[in-house]
């Protein structure tokens, strides 16, 4: 992002449904957790979600259709914008918190199961882990804590009166050390770091739930990458006790899903595509073997085109409609 | 005449298991154990000299823990049967063992048998010093409930008196953790933390060549560093108190941050103020509190502002009972009397530092280049200097400037200065420093 996009509320910039890989990262976390739904255990309707619709309200309009959540807070900051988010609430079942997110974290009524979803669209902050501690020390088993956070490198690049920081100094003021990867230094590149976010995520939910709680352990579930302009990471799993666990693991997610937590980091890298050529690739799939590129009236790259067979049925339509 | 009635004195064993692993964490149980390893190492080299390859080059520590057990091997010496005997395994050192081997027994005997209890309900021990082994099987409930209750004994099985095969070290194995240690073992946070404190509380060891692996992850030194040029240097004394060798170095680590207000978010905070080291063993950390001088007269509370500063007391010497530790390696006996004079010269060194905070704030952009020129040098590098060499800054009056505005007001102030994620205090100086560059002659 630019200096200029960074210094605006970031729902102005970006008009949060025109993301495909977003989009297909939410369908995913749909998947998995209708999959998980079979278990009455998880039985979703009884949930609550807890997000930050921001305008849009785009998680909480899946939440409450493809999963039957019906009870849906809103945390919201902008207390100047406070009318125009009420008023873009889909739901009547959509009540909207404005404050500070940790704040308002504090004072909800932590008794009912609950998915939280933290999808800041912003950079790496020491507050977004105090959100999460806030959420994890207060839950109980079954509760599944997300967050999504910017991972491009480049944000720890920070300038003090012209002298470039150690890049690795700015990190460790953001994430407490003892979450860091002793190998972390070497893996503050580019392509590197979203993983690292992955790694010290998962860090510190594990470590806060051990060390919170006296029989709850965490479940990993969710461990995304995605770019539709900057790479982001969306990490989360469920807090589990002893017999959710059990039902978790009699699952087993990881034969059904290549894009479940278990198997690493899952790189969504689905390609930006014009409508007349989602519906050419669509006449083809689906397909057990990959088209090659020469077999398309266009140019995509062997990867975009294995990347698009993957999740051809998760793939958004956006259009432009002139009432 | 009638006969002679005792009442029972000596201790229970559930008692002391209970009372000897209650107030040490987990973490200072496993130092315990590396530290046993130090020593092996001192034993065997005591009296040698060391040549021109580091002390501990060729010596190893492997530390494994995980949800079902905790190990540490190593290959630094073994303890001899003779030793494992009379009082390796005792509670305590006995009154008569003062041997020639002073600095490289454990002191207080205590750490092993602390840390294995700690853990869990079933050690297996194996030792060899290359030529003699034996091994030792602790099941804990059964050594706990055995009759007679004042046999405290442990049964040496495998006994090689010489010539043995297995090789040269220890390995200890304890196994049926207890559910809170087992916990913390699956802790990503407390494995990287152990990893952390290893290099830092041994980075004088690390750094004279001993191999250190926690959970397969080898731990490098993070050794003290000081910025040096002509115009900014730390001191660094050397003097003999009685026999203890005491060298202490005190400067600048890095330059002092831009905010020092409470809501900067400022980096690796706990890396400044005193450390102590005794025998090379890094005993206190980062102290910013009265123990090493701060906050009592001539010397003012702890502040932001000093971030920056860094002080490494050290202290050596042959009889380990002179040092100013305490049992647990982990603090320092205020009381003792070396301790209080070299807490004399480290008090003088925190002052002037102090003064120097202070002061730079009137040139401030001089002191900041001086400082960010200075190139950054290991402890292990900095010579002998008497007084720590500090910037000149010409003197000035200062007044202070405070003031409340809105949230949103200040947000949108940064945004303007392309400075987004800066503390309050921040935006207000470079808005103060804006006008005066733009408006004042």
């Amino acid at each position: 992002m630019t200096e200029e996009l960074m210094g605006t509320r970031s729902f102005e910039v970006v008009n949060f449904s025109l993301r495909p890989n977003k989009s297909v990262e939410r369908k995913l976390i749909s998947r998995i957790l209708n999959a998980i739904g079979k278990n009455s255990r998880f039985d979703w309707r009884d949930y609550r979600y807890l997000g930050l619709g921001s305008m849009w309200f785009v998680d909480f309009i899946m939440m409450h259709k493809s999963i039957g959540i019906s009870k849906l807070v809103s945390i919201e900051k902008e207390h100047s914008r406070s009318k125009r988010v009420a008023f873009n609430a889909p739901y009547s079942c959509v009540e909207v918190k404005i404050g500070m997110s940790t704040a308002v974290i504090r004072e909800l009524p932590w008794d009912q199961r609950t998915i939280a979803w933290l999808d800041y669209d912003d950079q790496l902050r020491s507050y977004m882990f105090d959100d999460l501690n806030e959420i994890i020390v207060k839950s109980i088993s079954g509760n599944i804590v997300m967050v999504s956070v910017n991972a491009e490198a480049a944000q720890l690049n920070i300038t003090e009166n012209g002298v470039l920081l150690d890049p690795m100094t700015v990190l460790k003021g953001l994430v407490n050390a003892t979450y860091i990867p002793t190998d972390a230094e070497k893996r503050l590149s580019k392509n590197q770091f979203p993983g690292l976010i992955g790694e010290i995520m998962f860090n510190f939910m594990k470590s806060s739930v051990l060390s919170t709680t006296r029989d709850l352990d965490f479940f990993p579930l969710f461990n995304f990458a995605y770019s539709d302009g900057a790479k982001m990471v969306t990490y989360g799993g469920v807090i589990v006790d002893a017999d959710d666990e059990k039902i978790l693991k009699s699952q087993s997610l990881q034969s059904s899903f290549e894009f479940v937590a278990h198997h690493g980091q899952f790189e969504i890298q689905v390609p930006q595509l014009t409508l007349k050529e989602k519906l050419e690739l669509d006449k083809r799939m689906p397909c057990a073997a990959v088209p090659k590129p020469e077999e398309l009236p266009f140019e995509l790259k062997p990867s975009e085109i294995e990347a698009y067979r993957k999740f051809y049925r998760d793939y958004p339509v956006y259009g432009e409609f002139h009432p | 005449m009638p006969a002679k009635l005792k009442a029972a004195g000596n201790p229970s064993k559930g008692f002391f298991i209970s009372m000897i692993t209650r107030d040490i964490s987990l973490t200072d149980c496993m130092l315990d154990l590396l530290d046993n390893s130090v020593d092996g190492i001192n034993r065997l080299k005591y009296g040698s000299t060391n040549g021109n390859s580091p002390r501990y080059s060729g010596f190893n520590v492997k530390l494994q823990f995980g949800e079902r057990s905790f190990s540490i091997f190593d290959n630094c010496g073994g303890i001899p049967i003779k030793i494992a005997q009379e009082y390796a395994f005792r509670f305590g050192r006995p009154d008569d063992v003062i041997s020639e081997m002073d600095q490289s027994i454990g002191l207080y005997g205590i750490g092993m048998k602390r840390a294995m209890f700690k853990m869990g309900k079933e050690i297996n021990l194996t030792s060899s010093t290359g030529d003699e082994s034996f091994a030792l099987e602790i099941d804990v409930e059964k050594w706990r409930n055995r009759e007679p209750e004042t046999d405290w004994d442990f049964e040496l099985t495998d006994v090689k008196q010489s010539g043995t095969k297995v090789p040269a070290g220890t390995t200890i194995r304890i196994t049926k953790l207890y559910p809170g240690i087992r916990r913390d073992f699956e802790t990503p946070a407390f494995d990287i933390g152990v990893s952390h404190t290893v290099e830092r509380d041994y980075a004088f060891i690390l750094q004279q060549g001993l191999d250190i692996r926690v959970n397969d992850k080898k731990a490098k030194p993070i050794m003290p560093s000081f910025r040096e040029s002509d115009q900014i240097a730390p001191m660094k004394i050397r003097k003999k108190i009685g026999d203890v060798d005491v060298e202490i170095t005190a400067g600048l680590a890095t330059p002092p941050p831009e905010d020092d207000s409470s809501d900067a978010s400022l980096t690796d905070m706990d890396v400044y103020g005193w450390y102590v080291v005794c025998n090379d063993r890094v005993v206190v950390t980062a102290d910013k509190t009265t123990l090493t001088g701060w906050g009592t007269p001539g010397v003012g509370i702890w502040h932001p502002q000093y971030y920056g500063f860094l002080g490494v007391a050290k202290f050596d010497s042959q009889k380990p009972e002179l040092l100013p530790w305490k049992t647990t390696k982990r603090d320092v006996d205020p009381s003792s009397t070396v301790f209080k004079s070299a807490l004399l010269l480290m008090k003088e060194a925190s002052a002037k530092f102090i003064e120097y905070t202070n002061k730079r704030k009137i040139e401030l952009k001089k002191a900041r280049e001086i400082e960010r020129a200075a190139p950054t040098k290991l402890i292990t590098q900095i010579v002998r200097r008497d007084a720590m060499k500090l910037p000149t800054i010409k003197t000035g009056e200062m007044s202070r400037i405070c003031y409340s505005k809105p949230t949103a007001d200040i947000e949108g102030v940064a945004r303007a200065l392309g400075m987004r994620s800066a503390s309050p205090r921040a935006v207000g100086i470079r808005t103060f420093d804006y006008v005066k560059e733009k408006e004042v002659d």
